[in-house]
């Protein structure tokens, strides 16, 4: 049978967004990579730049979005998982979908008002000083401090893992619970040994959300960091927009990159292995 | 054996009244049967047993153990599902193993009792498959295992043979009832399909769309002598007469319509009757005899006109349409033990049947 | 049925609750401030809207809201309409060719936004709104292509047949049975890039060069010279305003699913 849209006239309704997928997706990460290892543009190979960035103190700024990006995203796991628990297991349908419309607001708000907000709260003559000064007479200076960049990460990114469980939580069999129950296991047990394992995927895809996000962060240690150390995001930033070292820059990206993929698989593997011993609780 | 006693059981979604009030007494170390349309409660009924939802008042008793407030996993009551809810991330072992793991016993131990049942259910081949690889038919075996591995004092089964595929229907009520032979553990089966309930059952109970169980017995009980019109039109098919009581030397007649006098046996423990009381006659299909001839020994006869003939190879149905317009339907038994007259359409015929063979029932 | 014992449900109140109120304590601080009589860091001094006038005859603030509005607008129309395109022209390849974009919203944007900063100077690209424009729009694809192809999944092919069955072009075909059915679609990706391209900051940032200012831009800046309730004032409008198009997206969905 004669295929009713040819396939060359389908060709040409997906040309523009092909387009300018290569040209502002593409075409940037080929340059900004190229930049890591060569001269000029594609020619001139030279490992300079990468010897450049292997230097200790290019790797702690890298271990620092390490560490943040890994406390955020257990952080966000621990607390977001019970959020996501609840709200697919153990809410009426009723308000369901007002519930989880409170968690997805957040989401498509302005990064920089949430981070506004916090400052409003966080600043030493803001709210939570004056909240604290009825009780204690010497408050501190809650901003630039690891404290305050630790808590604006984790409540800008908590929606960020709590969708992705959610939406594996609620697909899940409720008959399995029922099932383990049935069998004589507790609800603790039935979370562990049922529940658990069978969110895995939800949990990988959350953590890996926050942890993407998170490493490559620039705005929020950049305003709640404090101004002494550089974060990867920042660092970046530096090369490119204020140093104008574009080459150092692309090299540090390289390298970021490549030591966050490593994390990753090892945090994939380290999540796998956890799920499978909490069952023997 | 344990047998289960449900007391005043009364269950209610938001407005809507699923039980009322419900009394039902399964014995222990039979095969029970539970049967009712869809939506009638049954489901939950077998869930407030198992422990998954809870009676809004009332008791249940395990026993003489009274488990209304025991919670789900402390029972000793386990269930098979009807999607059999196997755990899709273990394989067949581990989750026959299942609650053998919840107890910390030794693996020596566990694979002891598993391999014990997976002989049992001939799982050999399928130990350490993943349950998703299995067919409906080997995921209900595991379901089964699963459950029975515990050593449960009752086993409820939810409509186990909807999801299965036709033809297996039958092996499988027959093994279900091998299985409780065996074990004699108490065994809780609901369904909507009467010629499953009538199969396996030892005893069964039958509940109507309003929650309400309108009749306990063994299935030649429930079948040859229903109570009520619901349980003579839901288990079988019943011709349903309806007229007035009249009495004439000692017996009861059924008056229909002016026209008909068709004589009846009241059951013992039949409410009283008086004469002019509305009441309803059943006759199974089968119980009636269809001919061209007069016939002598039965006790009612009637004549009619053949309206319509379905054969349906071991039997054929007729219908016949009685002097008032009622047309009553008949199965003959296709046996041709003698030659018979053979009856068309139109034919004016007799039909006959012992007044012994026809129910008199509540509405 | 509540998939928890029972004893643990109050617990369960208690913590759910607790975090709902930590997620949205900032947000309602902020909105609450911005009507406070007083400047920060006063303490609560009446009900007043002076900040919001102050807001309202801010130049600034209307010049980078201006800016934010066309960038938002333009990009929004161009990442609609290419991933229309694309999801009725990819829909007899495989499903994974149009994964390509999902990876739009995610991926580090950093490095998304210094690779345009640095392919646009390369190139010599004067830096100002269309440059902002051509990275929200990239931005915009990875959100409307899921949303429109999800509906389009829903159309039944044997519309498209019968259309052609009935004599019309294929052309016609799109532009009347195709893109009707796809209506609400359209409409929720294009609420949903809008929102995408007021929330963005980094590639504003990278992006924008030195003339242009946006409404992410002007608060980055006041967060860094100091507060003050103006900006809660816009943050409060900011936020109402996503909270409409939302709200909007939502009823829509309704009425059309509806129908």
């Amino acid at each position: 049978m004669k295929s009713l849209f040819k396939k060359e006239k389908n060709f040409f309704f997906m040309i523009p967004a092909l387009v300018w997928q290569v040209l502002f997706f593409i075409l940037p990460l080929i340059f900004v990579f190229q930049l890591a290892f060569f001269t000029k543009l594609f020619q001139n190979f030279t490992w300079d730049y990468i010897q450049q960035v292997c230097h200790f103190s290019h790797f702690i700024v890298i271990f620092r979005s390490l560490k943040l990006a890994s406390v955020t995203a257990v952080l966000c796991l621990l607390i977001g998982y019970p959020i996501a628990y609840f709200l697919a297991l153990c809410t009426d349908q009723r308000y369901k979908s007002l519930l989880l419309f409170l968690i997805t607001l957040p989401f498509l708000t302005n990064i920089l008002v949430q981070i506004y907000a916090w400052y409003f709260i966080l600043e030493k003559k803001g709210v939570l000083n004056k909240f604290l000064s009825l009780f204690l007479s010497d408050t501190g200076n809650w901003l630039n401090t690891s404290f305050a960049m630790y808590l604006v990460m984790f409540h800008i990114y908590l929606p960020f893992m709590i969708m992705p469980l959610y939406t594996i939580l609620e697909k899940m069999n409720v008959r399995l619970i029922e099932a383990s129950l049935d069998l004589g296991a507790s609800y603790l047990q039935t979370f562990f040994r049922a529940v658990l394992p069978l969110s895995l995927q939800g949990i990988k895809t959350g953590f890996f959300l926050v942890y993407v996000t998170t490493f490559g962060e620039y705005v929020v240690p950049s305003l709640l960091g404090g101004q002494k150390h550089f974060f990867v995001g920042t660092l970046i930033s530096e090369y490119f927009f204020i140093g104008r070292d574009w080459h150092v820059g692309a090299a540090f990206t390289c390298l970021s990159i490549a030591v966050f993929v490593v994390s990753i698989m090892c945090y994939s593997e380290i999540l796998q292995r956890l799920v499978y011993r909490l069952q023997r609780i | 054996m344990k047998g289960i006693v449900l007391q005043g059981l009364t269950k209610s979604y938001g407005s809507d009244v699923i039980l009322n009030n419900l009394n039902l007494k399964i014995p222990g170390g039979k095969f029970f049967a539970l049967l009712g349309p869809s939506g009638c409660g049954k489901t939950t009924i077998l869930r407030m047993i198992a422990g998954l939802e809870n009676p809004d008042s009332g008791s249940i008793f395990l026993g003489d153990q009274d488990i209304t407030h025991v919670p789900v996993n402390k029972r000793s009551v386990n269930t098979v599902f009807q999607s059999y809810a196997l755990f899709p991330h273990l394989n067949v072992f581990e989750n026959i193993a299942y609650s053998l793991r919840l107890k910390a016993l030794s693996e020596d131990l566990i694979a002891q009792k598993v391999e014990k049942v997976v002989r049992m259910f001939h799982l050999e081949p399928l130990v350490y498959k993943r349950v998703t690889q299995l067919s409906g038919g080997q995921q209900q075996r595991v379901a089964i295992a699963r459950a029975v591995i515990n050593e449960p004092s009752v086993l409820l089964f939810d409509e186990p043979l909807a999801a299965l595929d036709l033809r297996f229907r039958e092996k499988v009520l027959l093994e279900l009832i091998e299985l409780q032979d065996h074990l004699g553990t108490t065994f809780v089966y609901i369904t909507h399909d009467q010629t499953e309930a009538l199969t396996v059952a030892d005893q069964m109970a039958i509940m109507n769309q309003h929650g309400k169980i309108d009749q306990v017995g063994t299935p030649q009980e429930i079948y040859e002598h229903p109570k009520s019109v619901f349980v003579a039109n839901f288990v079988g098919t019943t011709n349903i007469i309806q007229g007035y009581l009249t009495q004439q030397d000692n017996q009861w007649y059924l008056d229909v319509d002016k026209m008909i006098c068709i004589a009846i046996k009241v059951p013992e423990d039949f409410d009283t009757i008086q004469t002019g009381d509305e009441a309803c006659l059943g006759i199974r299909p089968e119980k009636i005899q269809v001919s061209k001839k007069i016939l002598e020994g039965f006790s009612n006869s009637l004549t009619g006109v053949v309206q319509a003939i379905v054969y349906q190879g071991r039997f054929t149905q007729y219908s016949i349409r009685l002097q008032n317009g009622y047309v009553l339907q008949v199965f003959e038994q296709n046996e041709q033990h003698f030659e018979k007259d053979k009856i068309d359409y139109d034919d004016h015929v007799y039909v006959y049947w012992q007044k012994e063979n026809a129910m008199l029932l509540k509405k | 049925m509540l998939y928890t014992s029972k004893l643990s449900k109050s617990f369960w109140f208690i913590f759910v609750g607790l975090v709902y109120v930590f997620l949205y304590a900032p947000i309602t601080v902020l909105i609450l401030y911005s009507f406070n009589q007083g400047g920060f860091p006063d303490i609560w001094r009446g009900f007043s809207l002076h900040w919001y006038d102050d807001l309202f005859e801010s130049v600034a603030i209307w010049r980078a809201f201006k800016h934010s509005i066309i960038v938002a607008l333009t990009s929004s129309f161009l990442s609609v309409g290419m991933g229309l395109l694309w999801v009725h022209g990819a829909r007899k390849y495989k499903r994974e060719i149009t994964a390509i974009f999902y990876s739009n919203a995610m991926v580090f944007d950093i490095v998304l936004a210094v690779g345009l900063l640095a392919l646009f100077s390369a190139l010599a690209v004067p830096f100002g709104l269309t440059t902002i424009i051509a990275g929200h729009t990239l931005l915009g694809l990875g959100f409307t292509i899921p949303v429109i192809k999800s509906r389009y999944d829903e159309l039944d092919e044997s519309l498209i047949e019968a259309s052609l069955d009935l004599g019309a072009s294929t052309q016609y075909t799109f532009l009347n049975v195709v893109i009707p059915f796809l209506y609400p679609a359209m409409f929720s990706a294009f609420l949903l890039a809008m929102i995408v391209s007021f929330d963005d900051f980094l590639i504003v940032f990278f992006c924008s060069g030195a003339s242009i200012q946006t409404l992410s831009l002007y608060i980055f800046s006041m967060i860094r010279s100091g507060i003050s309730p103006i900006v809660n004032a816009l943050s409060t409008l900011l936020l109402f305003g996503s909270l409409c198009m939302i709200l909007i997206m939502l009823m829509f969905q309704k009425n059309i699913l509806r129908k």
